[in-house]
């Protein structure tokens, strides 16, 4: 089944009853909010051992939070006038976004074994 | 391109990054009510790997008496390995659940919720013996 088409009548985009659009932008909004604490704790963290890579991934993530947030409203707008959801540019929101958590889990190692170096060796 | 029956989106972008996996030409548009709910399964593992990852960073920087600091950097480091682990997981899942949508097959079977639930439960059990001891 494809997205219920355009309403006669009115020319607008006739009203999804399981609310499919609003409910998938606000799960990027939500995703966008657990972003922000990690970039706050990863900048955080790299401000105060004056790690610079650590800082630049903590701004970077905040950046991106910000970008997220207001692609989920976004989202729901072309998610309300589309008839197929997947598209180039969302493949490439969901791959950048699955980069950025493993950019944030590589400068959480780099602060973890860091220490453990100079601790051990 | 004119296959009907498949109903892919037409790349309007040639650039590479922008365009669609090739597997996304083939088969069959699912319902676009279940490529949504896939969008947001995939989102709600990234939010899994991203409590990972706070995880990791507020125990190694945030809480300097919850356990000798060689224990709280291997917690970290575990953690932090798990939370990408799991981001990478997210999108291969979501991808192979959209392949099978189109291809009308079932979805895959995933081992991932029995791994991060004795993951998860093999990490409080160790901090709550170090918290208690």
């Amino acid at each position: 089944m494809s997205k219920p088409s355009l309403n006669a009548n009115t020319s607008k985009p006739s009203r999804d009853p399981g609310l499919q659009p609003e409910r998938t932008g606000l799960a990027w909004s939500r995703t966008a909010f657990v972003v922000l604490i990690n970039a706050v704790l990863i900048a955080r963290s790299g401000l105060t051992h004056h790690e610079l890579i650590v800082t630049a991934a903590g701004f970077l993530m905040l950046a991106a939070a910000a970008a997220m947030y207001v692609y989920g409203s976004v989202r729901t707008h072309h998610l309300a006038r589309l008839d197929i959801p997947v598209t180039p540019s969302s493949v490439t929101a969901m791959r950048l976004l699955t980069a950025l958590v493993i950019l944030g889990s590589g400068a959480a190692l780099y602060m973890a074994i860091g220490a453990l170096a100079v601790r051990f060796l | 391109m004119k296959d009907e029956k498949s109903n892919s989106y037409q790349p309007y972008d040639r650039r590479r990054m922008l365009r669609l996996p090739t597997w996304q030409r083939e088969g069959k548009a699912p319902d676009y009510r279940f490529s949504l709910a896939n969008e947001r399964t995939f989102l709600a593992w990234i939010r899994t790997a991203l409590a990972f990852l706070a995880g990791a960073v507020g125990i190694d920087q945030f809480a300097p008496d919850l356990a000798p600091p060689p224990v709280r950097d291997g917690v970290a480091v575990l953690l932090a390995l798990g939370g990408a682990a799991l981001a990478l997981a997210a999108y291969r899942r979501w991808a192979n659940n959209e392949q099978a949508m189109r291809g009308e097959r079932e979805l895959p079977h995933t081992s991932m919720l029995i791994m991060i639930s004795i993951g998860v439960a093999l990490i409080a059990l160790a901090l709550s013996l170090l918290v208690i001891f």
